[in-house]
């Protein structure tokens, strides 16, 4: 147990010390939690990344020269680090970096936050204690069809075999979705290089990782938004939300992309309203990993391109000052996670469902009327996104509350600017938007389709959908607290 | 203008009153909320596995590991089963767990290669697809299970 857990601390130090690097010297509320939800999925994406590098590069040598690259990327980041944290320290006088210095009003300012507090530490302990009694049944603690035959399959090519780790992408074995990133199976292969076997166990402890960090993401944004007694409130709303804990148990890619999808934009959320520039990287590369992490990630990163496009068009012509910085900045810390999801596109033999199928010029070059006259098979869609949403045994009314935030923030009489108020909204109908049309073009049977992946889908958007909800019926005033450059902090190391 | 500040103040009360609507329902919501239940028995095997007893869990496929001596370790095999590889059908997953399995091996469900894994129900039924497909039987493992070469 031991050594899992050591295996588990070095993607979360890699992620804490890749972020804090990034977010040095600019100003964000609670940065302890950002940190807490944020760090073990970056690592976790960054530990993939190296490996991919380190397997591409020289396959034979892989395992030893993922974990070598990666402790010294660890040592270099955390050496510069400690260079800067005198110089900060010097500069501000905290004894303590910002990162450690957990403000008290997350805790005790109020009774209700101290409450609401103490639900949510409750609620984790029983859902922490659910998750280990399921996982180890025989079958979970493999998890389910996609995750032994998907994410787990390819991290046994890389673990088992480096020189021929390429077999992975062979068209023989096509079912395996051959075009799909490898965050997690290179996140497992990089766990069981550590261990120097396949434990059956590392995979578990990987998705209960991600499971918690979209509780924390969320805690940190909506006690960044609204208060810290909505955080821990909304953070237990999260974790009694069962079709996350179960996919998670059956270790399903949906929880860490939605966890991707999730911080990207709740980042892009708070990149906005404070016009940090290196809060965009940090979105940038929260999104790049979650195209790293699934085909749907790939989606995701499309829409947002188009929504801080069309947003720095708009500043354009307000004629703002360099109106697309925030555009060269979420591309500068995507572009790493997307130069390897791109990458995998090209390798030989490699085939979409999708992209390079062929499904599209189908529809473009010999028959385009059904996208213009299906409107029986977009109804069909429509009512099955319908029927999973409603689902309170599921949602527990969580798409009825974002109907009601809809309302409300649409009557709301003040509106600050630059508060974007609608954008944790757009990126939800986006998000379904886009998968609503994946359905309508999809060349497999649409009622096994949508019968056999739709609920899962449908989680991606869940959380963002989540705090908005939030934001339009939980906050007590029409301010909403402000990621304030220099207010907070003045030095954030 | 005092008539303006009103209705602001009309609209914050409103606003003030729909929260706490809203979070009483979250906590309703909550406190009514509860976990599937979950075998008793699992809390021992929790235990045996954190305690290092990783063998209690074999891999799913362990079914596999009779052919494993008789293949090679890399390269591919063809895989012949009960009925031709449709992705819906439930006899799919043999050949998903077999896969999975016997990694760096790559199975293929075509009947193309030189060596071939036979897993059927019965030996008429393996009789069947190997003369089908071109092969010959050269090692029996189970009634309709072993190994096969082309012919």
């Amino acid at each position: 147990m031991m050594n899992l857990l050591t295996a588990l601390i070095y993607p979360v130090l890699l992620g804490f010390l890749v972020l804090s690097v990034m977010l040095r010297g600019i100003s964000i509320r609670y940065r302890f939690l950002f940190y807490l939800g944020a760090s073990f999925p970056t690592g976790a994406g960054l530990c993939s990344l190296i490996l991919f590098t380190a397997y591409v590069v020289l396959p034979a040598g892989a395992k030893q020269i993922s974990l070598i690259a990666g402790f010294f990327i660890g040592a270099v980041l955390l050496g510069y680090r400690f260079f800067h944290l005198q110089k900060d320290l010097r500069r501000s006088g905290f004894f303590w970096p910002s990162a450690l210095n957990i403000e008290k009003s997350l805790f005790l300012q109020a009774l209700p936050s101290g409450l609401a507090l103490l639900l949510f530490a409750y609620t984790l302990v029983t859902v922490i204690q659910f998750y280990t009694l399921s996982a180890p049944m025989d079958v979970f603690v493999y998890g389910g069809g996609d995750a032994r035959f998907i994410w787990a399959l390819k991290a046994k090519f890389l673990f088992r075999a480096p020189e021929t780790w390429l077999n992975m992408f062979s068209s023989k074995i096509f079912w395996s979705n051959t075009d799909y990133p490898l965050l997690l199976s290179g996140m497992l292969a990089w766990g069981w290089n550590w261990l120097g076997r396949e434990s059956p166990l590392w995979a578990p402890l990987v998705y209960l990782g991600f499971y918690l960090s979209c509780s924390w993401i969320l805690v940190w944004y909506l006690s960044l938004r609204i208060s810290p007694a909505s955080g821990w409130i909304g953070g237990t709303l999260f974790l009694v939300l069962m079709p996350y804990l179960q996919n998670s148990v059956r270790q399903f890619a949906d929880v860490p992309v939605t966890f991707f999808i999730t911080a990207c934009g709740l980042t892009l959320a708070a990149a906005l309203r404070s016009n940090q520039g290196k809060l965009f990287a940090v979105s940038g590369l929260l999104g790049g990993l979650a195209a790293w992490t699934k085909n749907d990630g790939v989606l995701f990163v499309g829409w947002i391109y188009v929504l801080v496009g069309a947003i720095c068009v708009l500043r354009c012509l307000g004629r703002s000052k360099d109106p697309f910085a925030s555009l060269r900045w979420f591309t500068l810390g995507a572009f790493l996670p997307l130069l390897a999801a791109g990458a995998l596109k090209f390798f030989p033999e490699t085939h979409g469902v999708y992209l390079g199928s062929g499904v599209l010029q189908k529809y473009l070059r010999n028959d385009p009327s059904p996208l213009i006259t299906g409107w029986p098979r977009i109804f069909t869609i429509f009512k099955a996104f319908y029927l999973e949403m409603s689902r309170p045994d599921k949602w527990k009314g969580l798409w009825g509350f974002f109907i009601l935030a809809v309302i409300a923030i649409g009557i709301r009489k003040e509106k600050p600017r630059g508060d974007y108020p609608w954008i944790l909204f757009g990126i939800v109908i986006l998000v379904n938007a886009g998968y609503v049309a994946i359905f309508y073009i999809t060349r497999y049977n649409l009622i096994w389709h949508l019968r056999s992946t739709l609920d899962r889908l449908v989680l991606h958007s869940g959380l963002l959908a989540l705090a908005f909800c939030f934001e339009g019926l939980g906050a007590f005033s029409p301010k909403f607290a402000r990621p304030d450059p220099g207010s907070q902090e003045k030095i954030s190391p | 203008m005092p008539e303006t500040l009103g209705n602001t103040h009309r609209s914050f009360s409103l606003q003030r009153r729909g929260a706490f609507l809203f979070y009483g329902i979250i906590l309703a919501i909550i406190g009514f909320s509860d976990l599937p239940a979950v075998d008793p028995g699992n809390l021992s095997l929790r235990d045996h596995l954190f305690a290092g007893n990783e063998s209690l869990v074999p891999d799913p496929g362990s079914e596999f590991s009779v052919f494993k001596p008789h293949l090679p370790v890399g390269g591919a095999v063809s895989f012949l089963m009960d009925i031709p590889y449709f992705p819906y059908a439930p006899a799919a997953e043999q050949l998903y767990t077999a896969q999975s399995y016997l990694v760096p091996l790559v199975i293929n469900i075509a009947p193309t290669e030189q060596k071939a894994l036979v897993y059927c129900s019965n030996d008429p039924l393996a009789a069947g697809w190997m003369q089908k497909t071109g092969y010959r039987p050269v090692l029996k493992l189970a009634d309709g299970k072993g190994i096969a070469e082309k012919r």
